[in-house]
């Protein structure tokens, strides 16, 4: 390389960096400067630690910055939630949110130490999942027809398990219930696997879970899958039906993650991380570690992300207030 | 079985490929480390180091994160003999007996038997994952929520007389770990109980903090003052750690009783290794034809839960790889570090990622096998640590303690729940009420009444569904018979003291001793 051409490139490159620096304000133009820590407010191993985990690390590759997943769980995520919401917005505490903290919550807890929207910055939605209608292969039901029919001509036969009270799971359930006008015993344990067990074990007859906790039991052929309650088909399972497909008109649902930061966050450094986040959503490595366990990678606006939040809280808010379901 | 064989030859050649063994030796070492220090649980040393596993193959970062898991069990009896600490909640059994033998010159005898009831359970543990697994899995889905109930209920009667000294103090205690369990979200209303306005407290009160408070910490309190070392050996030679034959002998069976227990535990999800060690030493104790000598460092009482507790541990592995369910927190990250690596964790793991499978079996094996080679040497220097004199252990092992409870959830929530259970442990102590009844009513109240409930929610009310299945009636059976031949015998007992006695046979050994706790 020639001197003079030397000179050229350093002087495109002073250019370059004075661009940038006018382009962003002052107080995010060296961000990040520190590791950034992304609170997931369930225990590690859970499904929001499964998309929190990938998340962090390329998240982290991308900024050049460790962002490390801090494990804070508790009351439902609501212990998690608090801690951001109470934390300095200055980008170096982000959570990784759920259906559960930023949408149900709200109307499922009578006293919620925060405030989903009033004390977020909403940043970009990451993924979601369908909830899925399972059922033990020995129950005689082979699509959500068969259900229906089968819970009206014996009614009190059917038992549905879910990971407990006030999860997607148990809400999309009793909005089936409301929606067809059957009636489901509801059966709630302790998180997803005992309540997978017992579906296994032919204790339960059907459950509704996320589709990734039951995907790997449908693969295995233990566990007949019969709809997906999202709007399209999962990837991870192209020939099961949706919903609506199987002829219960509007119904949808679904499970979802997302990160937000404490209110108030500098819009630099909103950009900055929505555009980052967003790259990794779209990078080929995330999707193919997610979609195959039934997780679709969703990404969108912060704008986008609050309207979908809103949304989100209502419909959820009416299947709380619908099935009676009540945390103190 | 001819072909469990060659897929174990198989699974061999996995395990011993010199990148693989380094890293299931790491696994362990880390694991042996961390299982020593109080509280400091394998969950979170497995979640620290999962990163590290990202950009590692799938083989060698399992068999390193199994390894943290199993070899974690390996450190935890250390403290729960010789220091009457347990590391972790399941050991807290071991200090009932382990402790008195080392107040007796004999923890070295009582570390080495854990060793050897250690290696033998885990070995057994494998030799169910190789042969019986599907069975196995068979009979674990016939538990559903029936059966757990009559089987807990059973394990809380048999359990609840378990204390040595007065039975209405041991079922006070019961009672009040029964209360303790109530605390928290209740899984059917979604009523928070007894929280007192503490969010942290709607999920339970945690099962580590009330096991370092009323072992760990209550004890350290009621001796601030004592300035003496805890052994009374000077010198250790590695003979005295070697139990002699008869010794051997006498612990045999409890050993085979406990792993079996363990077995047993293994293949139901959601029972946790506490409750294991616990039903494992009652059982011990019922059986014994001496059980007055439990809590005066009889051999058995640390034999057998140590051997359940490792016999779980392997099995734990059962439904998790051949299930895809996790038994507990544990097994859950170490399926989500599959799902890391991309492989789906569930039913075909087994025949799709066979050198995975075979690989972890026959590095359970390797692993174990590394871990008595590391412990045994160690032995001596863990006795060291018995004439570090009190003033300096003190502090050091509160300090761990605090360290490693707030790891298990990130709060110091939990480290103030072991300051007050500490309190609460000294005064019941000091009043000579024994504590082990109180833990093992937290780890068992809740599953009695979740299982209950949700029996009673699946048959509508209906309460004759635990004598109409049959694994519930046989259990319900024996709860019967254990309640009627106990009155029985406190009849007999009561007519006998009506006429002249003759003295009583006093505790051997236990009478010099000071009144630890139980």
């Amino acid at each position: 390389m020639n001197p003079s051409r030397r000179r050229l490139l350093g002087h495109l490159l002073v250019v370059a960096s004075c661009a940038i620096a006018v382009a962003t304000p002052a107080a995010s133009a060296d961000y990040p400067d520190k590791p950034i820590r992304l609170i997931v407010p369930f225990p590690p191993g859970g499904p929001t630690d499964m998309v929190a985990r990938p998340l962090a690390q390329f998240l982290g590759e991308r900024l050049k910055q460790q962002v490390i997943v801090d494990n804070r769980g508790g009351a439902g995520g609501s212990i998690g939630a608090e801690l951001v919401a109470k934390a300095p917005a200055d980008g170096y505490t982000l959570i990784m949110a759920t259906v559960g903290t930023h949408a149900i919550n709200k109307s499922l807890y009578k006293h919620l130490a925060y405030d989903p929207v009033k004390d977020f910055t909403p940043i970009s939605l990451v993924a979601a999942a369908p909830v899925a209608l399972v059922a033990n292969p020995k129950v005689p039901v082979s699509s959500v027809a068969d259900v229906i029919a089968l819970a009206k001509s014996k009614p009190g036969s059917l038992n549905f398990g879910s990971a407990g009270n006030g999860t997607p799971g148990h809400l999309t359930g009793e909005m089936f219930c409301a929606a067809t006008g059957v009636k489901l015993g509801h059966v709630p344990y302790k998180g997803s696997a005992p309540a997978v067990a017992d579906l296994l074990g032919g204790q339960t007859q059907l459950m509704f879970d996320p589709l990734q906790s039951v995907l790997p039991q449908v693969r295995a052929g233990r566990l007949k899958l019969l709809a997906v309650s999202s709007k399209t088909r999962s990837q991870a399972a192209p020939n099961v039906p949706t919903f609506a497909e199987a002829g219960v008109k509007d119904f949808e649902t679904t499970a979802w993650w997302g990160i937000f930061a404490p209110a108030k966050l500098p819009p630099g450094i909103v950009k900055r991380l929505d555009t980052e986040i967003n790259a990794v959503i779209a990078s080929k490595s995330f999707v193919d570690l997610l979609v195959p366990q039934g997780v679709t990678v969703m990404g969108d606006t912060p704008e986008e992300f609050a309207k979908f939040q809103q949304q989100e809280i209502a419909k959820w808010g009416k299947a709380v207030h619908d099935s009676g379901a009540s945390i103190d | 079985m001819h072909q469990a064989l060659v897929d174990l030859y198989y699974g061999f050649g996995v395990a011993l490929q010199p990148h693989n063994l380094m890293w299931s030796f790491f696994g362990v070492l880390v694991g042996n480390l961390i299982g020593v220090l109080p509280g400091m649980g394998a969950l979170s040393a497995i979640s620290i180091l999962l990163p590290l596993t990202y950009t590692m193959h799938a083989v060698p970062a399992f068999l390193m994160l199994a390894g943290i898991f199993y070899g974690s069990m390996y450190g935890g009896a250390i403290g729960a003999i010789l220091l009457n600490l347990p590391s972790h909640p399941p050991h807290a059994v071991t200090c009932l007996d382990g402790y008195p033998m080392t107040r007796q010159g004999k923890g070295g005898t009582a570390l080495g038997i854990t060793m050897i009831a250690s290696f033998f359970a885990a070995s057994f543990g494998i030799m169910v994952m190789i042969f019986a697994s599907p069975l196995l899995v068979k009979a674990a889905l016939k538990f559903g929520p029936t059966e757990i109930f009559s089987i807990m209920l059973l394990g809380l009667l048999a359990g609840g007389t378990m204390a040595r000294g007065s039975p209405i103090k041991g079922v006070a205690m019961t009672v009040v770990g029964l209360l303790i369990g109530v605390v928290g979200t209740d899984v059917n209303s979604g009523t928070i109980r007894f929280a007192f306005g503490f969010p942290e407290l709607s999920d339970r009160v945690e099962l580590v903090a009330l096991a370092l408070g009323l072992f760990g910490a209550a004890d350290f309190l009621r001796s601030v003052n004592r300035l003496e070392f805890i052994g009374t050996e000077t010198h250790v030679r590695l003979r005295d750690m070697r139990p002699s034959m008869a010794e051997l002998k006498q612990s045999f069976f409890p050993m085979l009783r406990g792993t079996l227990v363990g077995t047993l535990f293994g293949a139901m999800p959601g029972t946790g290794p506490t409750i294991t060690t616990f039903i494992a030493y009652a059982l011990e104790r019922r059986v014994s034809k001496t059980p007055q000598r439990f809590g005066h460092g009889a051999l058995e009482g640390v034999a057998s839960p140590e051997a359940a507790s490792h016999s779980k541990t392997q099995v734990d592995f059962i439904p998790t790889m051949s299930l895809g369910i996790p038994g507990d927190a544990v097994m859950a990250l170490l399926l989500g570090a599959l799902m890391i690596q991309g492989i789906a964790p569930g039913p075909q793991l087994i025949t799709d990622h066979a050198d995975l499978f075979w690989g972890l079996i026959a590095s359970f094996w390797i692993g174990n096998i590394l871990l008595v080679i590391l412990n045994v040497p160690l032995i001596g220097v863990w006795l060291k640590v018995l004439r570090v004199p009190y003033r300096m252990m003190f502090p050091c092992a509160m300090f761990f303690i605090a360290v490693g409870v707030y790891s298990t959830n990130n709060s110091l929530f939990e480290v103030n729940e072991v300051l007050v259970f500490g309190i609460v442990g000294a005064i019941l102590m000091a009043l000579d009420f024994p504590l082990a009844p109180i833990l093992l009513g937290y780890v068992l109240g809740p599953l009695v009444e979740e299982n209950f409930r949700r029996a009673l929610l699946l048959s509508r009310g209906n309460l004759g569904v635990f004598f109409q299945r049959p694994i519930s009636l046989a259990f319900m059976v024996l709860c019967i018979l254990l309640v009627v031949l106990q009155m029985f015998f406190a009849v007999r007992a009561a007519r006998r003291k009506r006429r002249p006695m003759r003295s009583e046979p006093a505790p051997a050994v236990g009478a010099t001793v000071p009144a630890t706790n139980d």
